[in-house]
């Protein structure tokens, strides 16, 4: 089970957490730090990460928002979710979502993919994120 | 139940109904393989088959596969160390994160089931692309139709299995393969092996996913329907033209495999065969293979019996000779 430990910040009015620790895998690697603040600065756009609404991926409001008015306020005030908000353990029952491990690294070889030796070296991964223990 | 040479069971073998059913209890032995052999060319001989008789097969419905995103993999190799640890095989003399690995050009053998290769990107040199090589698993599969002994299964589930008890060692599969992915073990003579992916049928059969698709980061591995992984290997394509270029790789050749390939580099730039035919191998070889157990029961017996009467002949011949010396020696 996944366990996120994140600090509060305010950005524009807004309360996003500040650093989230991913200590998941601790038993093999040390647990990463993820500052979100400084991705969510150089994002620009929550949007970017958060795609609940930006990509094409979800067609339907009902997907996520339930047709029923209350249900609807209440979901939709709850602004952008979590990765794990949708993504979970992967389903080979639904191919086109991927797993929420896949959709972190997703998101982290969007930019890190040729920053030191991430995508020429398997030691990548450790120079990056996953230091071992 | 089905038992391996160390006496454990082989579950996979063992929920696949229609093996359970028709298959002994205890691997086949050498004596019963040439009574089959022999019965099967007797047969062969009365009914010969005719090639190009098969009605077209697409494959069993709703069967699972995989769909590799070269485009996607940084050549992590988590996939090579998943496969390692699930299938019990020892660990390699260098580690999963050296990447002096990739300097040479490796092939999935008996010490490793997949192995991922780099090859430059002539897109972008600073992002070098990742080639998995593993048994795609082909739909209609040559390794299976070229044995003799049916050692191997294509599931409906979509995996190519083998089964060691069978395998008398002829190593048919190995040529038969038109991607050369079986390997052999010369472990010990006197218990063939081959060695080759699985698709994880076991960790499958458990409704976990095949171990690399597991412990791929990256998404580029996804595991699924091979008719879901066709659509999503679509709009992939669709969505980026410039990034892919438009050929699922598995999506045709030889009659279509249950591993798909999408790339951004040309696949025959990436090691893939590029001239193999649309349709199953099968067709092309069955009137050939045919003749095989014909041979096998037929051209001994002939042989045989022509060393035998030449054998005798001879001996005859020589005696001959012999009492003919004796002759002459009495009249000196």
């Amino acid at each position: 089970m996944m366990v996120l430990k994140a600090m509060p910040v305010l950005v524009e009015g807004m309360e996003i957490p500040g650093t989230i620790v991913i200590d998941h895998i601790q038993k093999q690697y040390n647990p990463v730090t993820f500052d979100h603040t400084m991705h969510a600065g150089l994002a620009g756009n929550c949007g970017k990460c958060h795609h609940q609404h930006s990509e094409k991926t979800i067609s339907v409001c009902k997907e996520c928002h339930a047709l029923n008015a209350d249900a609807f306020k209440a979901s939709a005030k709850e602004g952008f979710l979590p990765c794990s908000g949708c993504h979970s353990d992967y389903s080979p029952d639904a191919p086109g979502m991927p797993g929420l491990k896949v959709a972190f690294h997703k998101k982290c070889f969007e930019c890190h993919v040729g920053i030191g030796e991430l995508g020429s070296s398997p030691r990548g991964c450790a120079q990056t994120c996953h230091t071992k223990k | 139940m089905y038992k391996n040479k160390k006496g454990q069971p082989i579950e996979s073998i063992e929920q696949n109904p229609s093996q359970e059913s028709s298959r002994p209890s205890r691997g086949i032995s050498r004596r019963s393989f040439l009574s089959v052999s022999m019965l099967t060319g007797c047969a062969a001989l009365g009914v010969p088959l005719q090639a190009g008789a098969l009605s077209e097969f697409k494959g069993w419905p709703k069967s699972y596969g995989m769909l590799t995103d070269f485009t996607a993999c940084v050549g992590c190799r988590s996939c090579e160390e998943a496969c390692n640890k699930a299938n019990g095989m020892p660990a390699p003399d260098k580690p999963f994160t050296d990447d002096s690995v990739f300097r040479e050009s490796r092939w999935p053998s008996a010490a490793a089931l997949t192995v991922v290769n780099r090859f430059e990107n002539p897109k972008d040199k600073t992002k070098p692309t990742y080639r998995k090589v593993q048994c795609n698993h082909c739909l209609e599969p040559a390794c299976a139709s070229a044995c003799p002994i049916h050692a191997y299964t294509k599931t409906p589930e979509g995996a190519v299995i083998y089964n060691e008890d069978l395998c008398f060692g002829c190593r048919y599969c190995v040529i038969a393969c038109p991607f050369n992915i079986p390997g052999y073990s010369y472990e010990s003579a006197l218990e063939p092996k081959i060695i080759k992916c699985t698709l994880c049928h076991v960790r499958v059969s458990k409704g976990q996913i095949p171990a690399c698709a597991d412990a791929c980061p990256a998404g580029a591995i996804t595991y699924g329907k091979r008719e879901d992984l066709l659509k999503i290997a679509r709009k992939r394509i669709e969505d980026n033209p410039d990034k892919y270029i438009e050929h699922i790789y598995g999506e045709r050749e030889v009659g279509g495999t249950s591993w798909l390939y999408i790339s951004g580099v040309p696949f025959e730039q990436l090691g893939f065969p590029s001239n193999l035919p649309k349709k199953p191998l099968l067709e092309l070889t069955e009137g050939y293979l045919s003749a095989v157990p014909v041979i096998f029961t037929t051209f001994p017996a002939i042989f045989g019996l022509v060393y035998s009467a030449m054998k005798h002949h001879t001996k005859k011949a020589g005696k001959e000779e012999e009492h003919g010396h004796l002759k002459e020696d009495d009249n000196e």
